[in-house]
């Protein structure tokens, strides 16, 4: 059982990093919930990002789903939303998907204006591999 | 070790199958197929049901919610007020025998309620 407080109150113009993870597997499930919104045309964007242990450098991921841009997580009204990242053969190189040794999430106000906010949550992400070939 | 579960239709009469029951993580959760390949026409329906530890008999529980469509592979539903116990239920009809679909599972995302 947990007692932290749910959720963080995320205001118009803020971008921030959590800390980095380790993986626990080539793809992954993210998925955040909104618990209230204030705002009338401001979104609320999370990305994941992803380097190797050595790295210190990050490279931005791509969603397999949403397929369209952005590829990313976005917020708009209040409860709980998927974002999928799904592993491709080359790797984090070529398409910007498929976890290295390492993530974290980047989260945006996106939009709106002075005074907007959300209360924002992001659930653990469900990490698992391919079960076939990666196209 | 995860291993991909296969369903073949012997015949073409409506097919009921059930996952053994698991406890439930948090009073909601969102679960998740990965349908890696599906050659039965119509396709198949996942729903989930709970049901408490003393609830007795084969009956399948509460329905709770029925998996929709995310993208071409992957199918999601959120569930909440979750009892103590969680299980799937997977129905189709093949057209003929021999189709079949072979899909997995994802690990739940379980979380409370905070508003």
């Amino acid at each position: 059982m947990s007692t932290d407080i749910p959720g963080r109150r995320i205001s118009h113009g803020e971008t921030f990093y959590t800390d980095w993870g380790s993986r626990g597997g080539d793809c992954a499930l993210l998925r955040a919930q909104v618990l209230m919104k204030s705002s009338s045309s401001g979104t609320i964007r999370i990305s994941m990002e992803t380097r190797s242990a050595e790295d210190t450098a990050a490279t931005t991921m791509e969603t397999s789903y949403p397929s369209s841009s952005p590829k990313l997580l976005e917020l708009t009204s209040a409860g709980v939303k998927t974002a999928i990242y799904t592993a491709t053969p080359g790797g984090v190189d070529q398409t910007g998907r498929g976890f290295m040794e390492q993530y974290r999430f980047k989260v945006t106000f996106h939009g709106g204006s002075a005074g907007d906010y959300y209360v924002v949550r992001i659930l653990p992400p469900a990490f698992f591999d391919n079960a076939v070939p990666a196209s | 070790m995860w291993m991909l579960t296969q369903i073949v239709a012997l015949n073409t009469s409506a097919q009921t199958y059930y996952t053994p029951w698991f406890p439930k993580s948090a009073d909601n959760g969102v679960f998740t197929l990965e349908k890696v390949l599906e050659t039965i026409n119509g396709g198949i329906t996942v729903t989930v049901y709970t049901k408490n530890r003393e609830d007795e008999g084969s009956a399948p529980g509460t329905a709770v919610g029925t998996l929709a469509s995310l993208s071409a592979a992957f199918h999601e539903v959120a569930c909440s007020g979750l009892k103590d116990l969680v299980r799937f239920q997977i129905t189709f009809t093949a057209s003929a025998a021999g189709q079949g679909v072979i899909f997995r599972f994802l690990p739940p995302t379980w979380y409370d309620t905070a508003v």
